[in-house]
């Protein structure tokens, strides 16, 4: 016969579960009790604007990102689904929702190089910006030190990554593109204005503005995450007012 | 003097940052035609809600603003319904900085004021200006109206400032937002003297 604390804590996933969508109905039932209740209490508090916007632009693979606000970075797969918490005091800032890849990828060569076709090197930056586990972008950052050097980024990165070399992980070979040039989106961001290409285009490289968000000094950074946030959106939007006009290309990604 | 199409299309170009005029993003090109530019909804509302705290003070609105108002997000390709006599305050899609030697208008386009929406009553945008522009959307119709978020709202004309060396930025009370924004009424220092002549008890 069941406890009456079993009662209620199954009368409180279902309360719970009732007002989230069958996908997470679903996708729950493939945790164990214990992480059961606690991706269920986190799916209960809505993502930030800021995450949401940065899944939409970094998503991939075949099922959808369930990502909440938590206290830190945490995954969960499931068949269905990817269960994703972030640090909630970070929450607006995009450089650190780019974790989001990060945390997904973990050192999965396939999975870095989708991370990196979208966001380029700033995926590297990402891991320090997010405060996340160096493990996480252990493999990443070899592979940028092999291919750029370790000179082309900033003492804080430096420092933050200079403990992978007592991490165990492979090399992977990843297709790095150019370094992105992020002096004029840098000096909007620091002016005050949503970084953006001549004629009030929205930038046509995102890897470029995460990274110049990186270099903005401190007591400017919350507004200008907002601002280098506005033109993640503005970008999706362009694109997908693009392909509502004329129609999607040829192996373009149309869902997230 | 209204700035044309091809004045517009310049000082959006000009390679100054401080000196440009700035609407981004702008989807369509369309957009600038004419003597003016098209700004659209954006996607992020305050919705005003009834409170039990009590009326509305603006002297005293510092604090507590979030017992009337309720923030809601409704993406491009979603609808929000604007019911009659409703006020919401949207934003502009655009983030927008005029120039400290131009001003603007914001006004609603006439195919909305049919349906009974008035779009701004803050119509003057000061030079100097940088921020998206929060509009305040009222349903003067007998009919619940849809919002669309990404359609066409209203149009800023632009003037030529004479003379103009006072600018908004840095010292104005709405310079930066990308998002609506509630009143700052109680920001105005007029209320300091205005509480000073309230009449003594007797």
């Amino acid at each position: 016969m069941e406890t009456w604390h079993e009662i209620a804590w199954k009368t409180w996933e279902k309360e719970q579960l009732e007002a989230q969508p069958s996908l997470i109905q679903e996708a729950v039932k493939f945790l164990d009790e214990e992480r059961r209740a606690v991706w269920i209490e986190r799916l209960g508090r809505p993502s930030s604007a800021c995450a949401r916007t940065m899944v939409r632009y970094i998503h991939s693979g075949a099922t959808p990102w369930l990502v909440t606000p938590g206290l830190s970075w945490d995954i969960a797969e499931v068949p269905s689904a990817v269960f994703m918490a972030y640090p909630a005091p970070l929450g607006n800032d995009p450089l650190a929702m780019l974790g989001l890849g990060l945390l997904w990828a973990q050192n999965r060569p396939e999975r870095l190089q989708d991370v990196v076709d979208k966001v380029g090197v700033a995926a590297i930056w990402a891991a320090w910006e997010g405060q996340m586990s160096v493990r996480v972008g252990a493999s990443l950052w070899r592979s940028f030190v092999a291919h750029f050097g370790e000179n082309r980024t900033d003492a804080p990165v430096q420092k933050f990554f200079a403990s992978v070399t007592h991490v165990d992980v492979p090399v992977p070979q990843i297709a790095w593109g150019d370094f992105p040039n992020y002096q004029a989106y840098y000096d909007q961001l620091c002016y005050g204005v949503v970084p953006h290409d001549p004629g009030g285009a929205s930038p046509h490289d995102i890897a470029a503005v995460l990274l110049a968000l990186h270099f903005v000094p401190t007591p400017v950074r919350s507004m200008a995450s907002h601002l280098a946030t506005k033109a993640l959106e503005g970008h999706l939007l362009t694109r997908a007012w693009h392909r509502a006009v004329t129609g999607p290309q040829e192996g373009e990604q149309t869902q997230w | 003097m209204v700035m044309g199409e091809a004045q517009l299309r310049e000082r959006m170009q000009h390679p100054v940052i401080q000196e440009r005029l700035v609407v981004t993003p702008l989807l369509s090109d369309a957009q600038v035609k004419g003597a003016s530019i098209d700004v659209r909804l954006g996607t992020d509302f305050i919705l005003m809600k009834r409170s039990a705290a009590g009326p509305i003070d603006p002297m005293a609105m510092r604090t507590g603003v979030l017992d009337y108002q309720e923030r809601a997000r409704v993406e491009v390709g979603e609808k929000m319904i604007l019911h009659p006599n409703q006020l919401v305050l949207g934003v502009t899609l655009e983030f927008i900085q005029v120039p400290r030697d131009l001003m603007a208008y914001v006004i609603g386009r006439s195919s909305w004021g049919r349906l009974g929406l008035m779009v701004a009553t803050a119509v003057m945008v000061s030079p100097g200006y940088r921020g998206s522009l929060t509009l305040e959307l009222a349903n003067l119709a007998d009919t619940p109206v849809y919002l669309y978020p990404g359609t066409r709202v209203a149009q800023l004309v632009f003037h030529q400032v004479d003379g103009a060396s006072s600018a908004y930025a840095g010292a104005g009370k709405y310079t930066g937002p990308v998002g609506p924004e509630f009143s700052k009424l109680s920001w105005d220092e007029d209320w300091q003297a205005i509480q000073r002549m309230q009449p003594e008890e007797m």
